[in-house]
């Protein structure tokens, strides 16, 4: 009897250990997004002063974000620089599984082989000399191109997430598809896509937030001008300016975070499945 | 049953030439030649693209690291010179960029840890899991940016959240981003604001252990932290080696975190490839050779890195038969 209560009282007291662990770490990180939110309700009086909450909110910030600064252009920028190489990227990068999983082409294991190997390489190598080839040879410099042509042509990491996926379906109605005379093409678009959508939706998110949260690239080759901000270059020039607002850059950084906080919060089952079947692998 | 029933349907699509003889010859070579060239077609955007933007870089960084380049004179080749004073004493920053960005790699053992801890809590069928599990991975999804400006906010000396909470408890206001306090700060914000992924992929494969190694165990008689230690630890080494692997890599070239939070002030903050960027048009002046330089040097140090966690992993990771 005495044994049992003790187990009792022991579970008990572990359950209560974890709680307690898991909303420390979640308090770790909720608490900086709640005071960066309350920050972004202050007015510049109240910005400094210690109080958690401000005693007057105000929406003034978010209104001056959108009409004094580059914020609203920059919005506009990025999704016009990010939206066609997401897209064409992941057909691309689909297109390519489509090939290596199901046609047959002399060379076809070599070429794998190599793209794999790309995987290796640290980004930082490329940096530099990509960027001296985009300023001399395709004189693409001060362009958004740079930043957006490149991505359209797929990545290794999608290609091999897709291959994977496409390897666990059967084949039959391709099978079908065939014998009724469809190109191969056709099954691409018509089959595949919609068979392997999950993974589509899937590396569709974690490539818009990637491009979206990218800085350095844009840094690289739209730092200079103002009108070609991104997002993330915008907050960075209201962070380095000589007198900085702080309430209203915390207010941008809130409205930064805003499109990918919501493409997670709508579609976090994706994302979680998909990160979680990545890395098994 | 049903895999092999798929690789005997996959074979027959692979080998539309030794289909059935009953159906005319010319057909199938034609069919297969069709193959052949949507294979090419199929595979070669992503090829070309790679070629035009990831091996023709990295050839020309070979090139470039041979050179003086400022961009608008042409190239100069001055042979290994670059590399020269890469390793000459007037090179005094990039060497310590380097150890900072190793020192910084304690915060991927960290997040590996508390990774693990937290995703054992949360692989159990308790309430509230899904919640933090959202709570931890929400972090990752926003930018290093806006998180960089948020925690600088945050360690502010004069207003920074941190001091006025510290100064409820009556001590003494600390300089978060100072150089005797800048890496801890920064490490602990990259283990707390970085460990989503690995959370998400411990919880995958800790389910995936089955559940009668557990049960085995327990009638043995072994209690909670004998089963994490000789079940748990041991079934998720390879994922821990992943999280190793591409977080060392990701760690070495960390730039846009410490560039908002620090701008490489105080010193031990400074990273390799800030340093990158500050040669090639950055704060430093246009020197594209040597930039080039550094970032090779730099890879070839992640590509040691890598190599040696490779050959270190079989003595500690364990896979499955």
């Amino acid at each position: 009897m005495q044994v049992n209560s003790g187990k009792k009282f022991s579970r008990a007291a572990g359950s209560i250990a974890t709680y307690v662990l898991l909303v420390l770490f979640a308090a770790f990180i909720l608490v900086p997004f709640a005071y960066l939110l309350s920050c972004s309700f202050k007015n510049a009086q109240e910005i400094n002063l210690s109080a958690f909450f401000p005693k007057h909110w105000t929406g003034a910030n978010y209104r001056a974000v959108f009409e004094e600064t580059v914020m609203l252009r920059a919005f506009l920028n990025t999704f016009l620089y990010i939206i066609p190489p997401v897209l064409t990227g992941v057909f691309m990068s689909g297109l390519a599984a489509y090939g290596f999983a199901r046609l047959r082409f002399p060379g076809s294991r070599i070429i794998f082989s190599l793209m794999m190997a790309t995987l290796v390489i640290p980004n930082i190598i490329i940096m530099i000399p990509a960027y001296v080839m985009f300023a001399n040879f395709y004189h693409w410099v001060g362009t958004p191109l740079p930043v957006m042509i490149p991505g359209m042509f797929g990545s290794t990491v999608m290609m091999f997430f897709f291959l994977n996926f496409l390897r666990t379906l059967p084949t039959d109605y391709e099978e079908a598809a065939i014998l009724d005379g469809m190109s191969r093409g056709g099954i691409y678009i018509s089959i595949i896509l919609p068979l392997i959508k999950p993974a589509i939706i899937t590396q569709t998110l974690l490539s818009f937030i990637g491009f979206y949260n990218d800085y350095l690239t844009p840094l690289l080759y739209l730092g200079n001008n103002e009108k070609l901000f991104t997002v993330q270059l915008a907050i960075n020039q209201m962070n380095s300016a000589y007198s900085v607002e702080t309430e209203k850059l915390l207010t941008a950084c809130v409205v930064a975070m805003i499109p990918t906080s919501v493409l997670f919060l709508l579609c976090q089952k994706y994302l979680v499945d998909g990160i979680s079947l990545s890395g098994l692998k | 049953m049903q895999t092999e029933r798929c690789s005997t349907q996959s074979e027959l699509m692979h080998t539309t030439t030794a289909a059935p003889s009953a159906q005319p010859k010319k057909k199938l070579s034609r069919m297969r030649r069709s193959d052949i060239f949507w294979g090419y077609l199929c595979v070669a955007p992503l090829t070309i693209g790679l070629l035009l933007f990831l091996a023709a870089p990295l050839c020309y960084a070979c090139y470039l690291s041979l050179t003086t380049y400022d961009l608008f004179n042409p190239p100069v080749f001055v042979k290994f010179d670059n590399f020269i004073r890469a390793f000459s004493e007037n090179e005094t920053q990039f060497w310590p960029s380097v150890g900072n960005a190793f020192v910084m790699c304690i915060g991927v053992l960290l997040s590996m840890a508390i990774s693990l801890v937290l995703a054992n809590l949360l692989s159990g069928k308790k309430k509230g899991t899904n919640v933090f599990r959202m709570i931890y991975f929400l972090p990752t999804i926003c930018s290093s940016v806006a998180v960089g400006i948020m925690w600088k906010r945050i360690y502010d000396y004069q207003y920074g959240f941190l001091n006025q909470i510290i100064g409820l408890f009556g001590f003494e206001k600390v300089n978060w981003l100072d150089s005797a306090h800048a890496v801890p700060s920064l490490i602990f914000l990259n283990v707390i604001f970085g460990m989503g992924t690995n959370i998400l992929l411990y919880i995958a494969t800790i389910k995936n252990i089955p559940r009668s190694y557990y049960e085995a165990a327990e009638l043995d008689g072994a209690g909670g932290l004998q089963k994490f230690f000789y079940i748990t630890l041991p079934s998720v080494s390879p994922v821990s080696f992943y999280i190793l692997t591409m977080g060392v890599i990701g760690c070495l070239q960390g730039f846009a975190i410490y560039q908002v939070m620090t701008g490489g002030s105080p010193s031990n903050t400074m990273m390799p490839v800030m340093l990158i960027y500050n040669y090639a048009g950055g704060n430093y002046g246009a020197f594209y050779g040597y930039s080039s330089t550094l970032a090779i040097l730099l890879g070839i140090i992640i590509a040691i890195v890598t190599a040696l966690n490779f050959g270190l992993s079989k003595k500690w990771v364990y896979y499955e038969s």
